[in-house]
């Protein structure tokens, strides 16, 4: 019954306090439920799907193979993969709504009995049973609206032959492709009809070579017999042993699929994850020091506890009572919160990510993170309830202050009192505003972090695209037949200067067994090149982080590579930066690569880079009229970029209106925690003639300094730890190396902006002082 | 006639319904040393609130230096309170976080002045107020007497045209009571105006005028002349005269 009363006594006269510890905790909760559910269900879907859908270990895209069954026999025979199943394709060049695709579309028979594909409803939140094609129809992936723009009635157009010959289908629906649904990945999968199929067959067989765009060829699906050896291993064997190297295309293990399919998801529940990660630490922050102040408020009627008996250990077990329903109730919020929000992430996510992520929240998980919050709470709330002990009913009733106030150093300012009086009260009591501080330097930290991020991707994402590029260009223009360059440069000319023209090709290459892409330049100055020294000589190499670390190799070390047959030894001059096969690549100079294969044909892909760079769309579009069908014109981004650049500029906009939302928390609790503290000092001070508006400018003064300390600390911080730890956390996308030029014009600007929020709120809440009355002074007559 | 520095016409208060003053009229002479007296819960310090600006009236004008004080800005208090008004609290109000010192020289420059001179102003006081030795100590390491008198001195550091009083001596002993009533004396007699309000008649002593309040009303007014230590004749005046009101 007393305990029950007190309890209740303590939550009515403590409510805001109590309500806003109960938000902090909902918004902690939300984002580390919503950002588990996402990366976990996604990645738990996507596996589930690729092998409901026979996606295999590794999957090769092969052409020019006279017979692919018996290739897949090949491999089968070799002993090496369980089985091996061919799904036959068209390569094809497409336009979409007007817009020139620079990647080639693998057109693919529905065959519904042997595919089992999920056709998504034209909400985009569900599916659709029973899907039969069309011979005039084709489904999509949900990722071309991101890319394209496209909706349900648009036209897809197959470029056949350089004349005339085209196919033209009607966009019918879209569905899930979890090999290369996203929009991450360029490649991109278009269902039709097998009736549709076959006619396209027999018109390919009917185009003179000489004319012909599109080409027949497969998909391979390699499963592993030996589940100990590594999808890389085994690609190394089946190179060796079958004749896969003569007609690969490309081929990918199902990791580094998974790893581009959810590249989007992993960086952004990344951020959300260290975002969280950062809140709960202020959350900690906060709390521990709210109920500090709250015992420190309270001691008078603490006092009066024990005189009627109460022992510490009651006392402390309705703090943890009060404290611990409040978190509850915050977890409980934030799980059923998390629910429409998971839905709502993964709805936004199905253009982005190709899927619909099930948007189940793991209830074992929500269950383990809440008990774990439970104890955190404990953990903070039992800790400044050790002062309770201290607290005798007559220090307290009396209010004696049994922790000893020292006169401050500082020595007042008569002529500037409003500062000099707002930095005594700092000094002299200092750990009230610790909380203030920490608060502020883990914001700076996280806030620091985020612009770089944010600065680094770009407006458009030329950060990302220079780093997932061998080397930085404008436009690249990658003739498929006989064209005058000089022609290319006369069109560029007109809209801007060029400035550098280099060639890149991109070739499929192993090394020491292990298959990869070569960036192969023909101005080895063009690498971004992090450590050693740039491939110099036709024998040198560079590789990326990501070789170096799964192959335990590194600058210094000989390597054999093989290419179309041959093979070749080479030394590793360096490391280089370049993610475009999530880090599976190696650099080598144009001579480098003529020691393996010949360097003629098509395969160059001229780089260009201009003075300007800003009217490179218009370039692109001028460039793809005239010489559409006889070369790949690109600018420096893929379809799948815009929706990562959108996410991430959301993404910010969300942590920051979280962040203002916890700073404007802390100054309320601690500064109404401050505030009722001074309450009679303000009064005195009120009486002897100091206006309001000085009051409230000292306040925030005081604030806003506790906060600039902070924010100091943590742009320190963030400018001599921000590009490690973006690094680390980017290693696993294949970025090896995160450097960002501005990182410490964007610490101060982080800095300043969480030193003027704590600021500004500060003021706005010291509107309180305000209604101060000096007749708390009186006597009571 | 002495010039009349404050004037309060027509004044009322009500507390939840309840009228605590109802039609006062009263005036403070410049140089005055008036008390105001009565029963518990007679509205003394309601009163004094309402005079010194620190709570509004419900009703009523008062005037300072012949100018309304009634519903003037916050901007417009704060400046009297800063330059013409000084004030005595019962509990020792001094700011926690600040010496004695500091206390009574951040007092002085709450407004525009001559730092050189509040400092040196304060110096003075604090030697003939006895604290010199307290000046850097913190409001809750010297004693009760101490802590008041660096109250009586913040008061009156900016030479104040008033200095309200209530219950100063409430919170004090009988050593430390008369030390601060011998400064308030001090000061009267320097020509400091002073308006106190207590329920002790041993204070009430020090004033030349004592107004007897009673249930809201002034019930009846008492000139007492000049303070002089050891008047038993004083002394015995006032009792009758307290008598005679109903104390």
């Amino acid at each position: 019954m007393r305990f029950r009363t007190v309890l209740l006594g303590n939550i009515r006269k403590r409510k805001i306090t109590l309500a806003v510890i109960i938000l902090l905790c909902t918004v902690v909760c939300v984002a580390v439920n919503t950002a588990f559910t996402i990366l976990h269900n996604s990645r738990e879907y996507l596996s589930a799907e690729a092998e409901r859908l026979g996606g295999g270990d590794i999957i090769y895209w092969l052409s020019e193979a006279q017979d692919y069954n018996a290739l897949a026999n090949e491999v089968t025979g070799s002993g090496m993969a369980e089985r091996a199943e061919i799904r036959q394709l068209i390569f094809s060049d497409y336009s979409i709504n007007g817009t020139h695709s620079d990647n080639e579309g693998q057109l693919i028979p529905y065959r519904n009995n042997e595919n089992d594909y999920r056709f998504i409803n034209g909400s985009m939140n569900g599916y659709t049973p029973n899907i039969a094609i069309a011979d005039e129809e084709v489904y999509v992936s949900p990722a071309l609206v991101s890319g394209y723009d496209v909706k349900i009635g648009d036209i897809v157009t197959f470029e056949l032959s350089r004349t005339t010959d085209k196919a033209e289908f009607t966009i019918a629906g879209f569905y899930e492709d979890p090999i290369m649904g996203s929009s991450m990945i360029d490649m991109k999968g278009f269902l039709i009809s097998e009736t549709a199929y076959d006619e396209l067959t027999e018109r390919i067989n009917n185009i003179p070579k000489l004319n012909l765009l599109a080409r027949q060829g497969a998909i391979l699906h390699v499963f592993s017999d030996d589940k100990s050896l590594s999808a890389d291993g085994l690609g190394r064997t089946l190179r060796q042993q079958t004749d896969l190297g003569k007609y690969t295309e490309f081929m990918y293990t199902k990791e580094t699929l998974s790893g581009f399919m959810l590249l989007l998801v992993n960086v952004l529940s990344g951020f959300l994850f260290g975002f969280a990660a950062v809140l709960l630490i202020i959350c900690i922050v906060i709390i521990t020091h709210t109920i500090t102040f709250t015992i420190g408020q309270e001691k008078s009627n603490i006092g009066i506890l024990k005189a009627i008996g109460c022992t510490s250990g009651f006392i402390k077990r309705v703090y943890l009572c009060e404290y611990g329903a409040a978190a509850m109730l915050g977890l409980l919020f934030g799980i059923i919160i998390s629910m429409p929000v998971s839905k709502i992430v993964s709805a936004k996510a199905v253009t982005s990510l190709g899927i619909i992520v099930p948007a189940e929240i793991s209830l074992t998980f929500a269950a383990a993170f809440s008990v774990v919050w439970i104890i955190i709470m404990a953990v903070i709330t039992i800790l400044p309830c050790r002062r309770l002990d201290r607290i005798t009913p007559v220090s307290a009733i009396l209010d004696r202050d049994n922790s000893r106030q020292t006169v401050s150093k500082h020595t007042l300012d008569l002529k500037r009192l409003t500062i000099s009086f707002a930095v005594r009260e700092l000094l002299s009591s200092k750990r009230h505003y610790i909380a203030v501080c920490l608060i502020a330097a883990f914001l700076t930290v996280f806030g620091g972090i985020v612009l770089d991020m944010n600065g680094w991707l770009g407006k458009n994402g030329e950060g990302l695209m220079d780093t997932f590029s061998a080397a930085d260009h404008d436009i690249g223009f990658q003739p498929k037949t006989a064209v005058h360059m000089s022609a290319v440069e006369d069109i560029i000319g007109q809209y801007d200067s060029i400035q550098e023209i280099y060639g890149l090709a991109m070739q499929s290459v192993a090394i020491n067994g292990s298959d990869c892409t070569a960036n192969i330049i023909d101005n080895v100055d063009k690498f971004h090149i992090i450590s050693g020294h740039k491939p110099s000589n036709p024998n040198e190499i560079v590789i990326t982080k990501t070789i170096a670390e799964s192959l335990s190799i590194g600058t210094g070390d000989n390597v054999t590579v093989d290419s179309k047959g041959n093979s070749a030894v080479f030394h590793i001059s360096g490391i280089y930066q370049c993610a475009n096969e999530m880090g599976a690549n190696i650099g080598m100079s144009e001579q480098g690569y003529q020691r393996l294969a010949d360097t003629d044909g098509y395969i160059w892909c001229y780089h260009y880079i201009l003075k300007n760079g800003y009217r490179n769309e218009e370039i692109l579009k001028a460039l793809q009229d005239r010489f559409k069908l006889k070369a790949d014109i690109h600018t420096n981004s893929w379809s799948g970029l815009s929706g990562i650049v959108s996410t991430m500029h959301l993404l910010t906009v969300f942590m920051y209106a979280a962040a203002a939302m916890f700073i404007l928390a802390a100054v309320g609790l601690q500064g109404g925690k401050m505030l009722a503290r001074e309450h009679k000092d303000m009064a005195i001070l009120k009486s002897i003639g100091i206006t309001s508006k000085k009051l409230r400018l000292g306040f925030t003064l005081r604030i806003g300094l506790a906060a600039l300390i902070g924010s100091a600390i943590g742009a320190a911080v963030c400018i001599i730890s921000a590009d490690t730890l973006i690094s680390k956390i980017m290693v696993g996308f294949g970025i090896g190396q995160f450097i960002f030029k501005n990182g410490v014009l964007f610490a101060i600007l982080s800095a300043v902006s969480v030193s003027l929020l704590f600021g500004a709120f500060a003021y706005i809440f010291s509107r309180r002082i305000k209604t101060i009355p000096i007749t708390l002074l009186t006597s009571k007559d | 006639m002495a010039e009349i520095i404050l004037k309060g016409r027509g004044i009322s208060k009500s507390f939840d319904g309840i009228k605590v003053l109802e039609n006062i009229d009263i005036d403070i002479p410049k140089g005055s040393f008036t008390v105001i007296m009565g029963s518990s819960d007679a509205g003394k310090s309601t009163l004094l609130y309402a005079l010194s600006g620190m709570d509004k009236p419900n009703s009523g004008e008062i005037e300072y230096k012949g100018k309304s004080i009634t519903g003037i800005l916050e901007k417009q208090m704060a400046e009297l309170r800063s330059e013409e008004f000084g004030f005595i609290f019962q509990q020792i109000h001094l700011v926690s976080s600040l010496t004695l010192f500091e206390n009574v020289t951040v007092a002085g420059c709450a407004r525009k002045a001559d730092t050189a001179d509040v400092i040196k102003r304060t110096e003075k006081l604090f030697e003939k107020m006895n604290l010199s030795g307290v000046r850097n100590k913190l409001p809750s390491a010297v004693s009760g007497g101490e802590g008041q008198r660096a109250a009586v001195a913040r008061a009156v550091i900016k030479n104040p045209g008033i200095v309200f009083a209530d219950e100063p001596t409430g919170a004090l002993n009988r050593s430390n009571t008369d030390g601060v009533l011998d400064l308030l004396s001090g000061i009267h007699n320097e020509g400091q105006t002073v308006l106190m309000v207590t329920h002790d008649m041993h204070c009430a002593l020090r004033g030349d005028r004592i107004i007897y309040l009673d249930d809201g009303h002034i019930k009846g007014e008492l000139s007492l002349g000049s303070f002089v230590p050891g008047d038993i004749q004083r002394q015995q005046r006032l009792s009758d005269w307290l008598a005679a009101q109903g104390w």
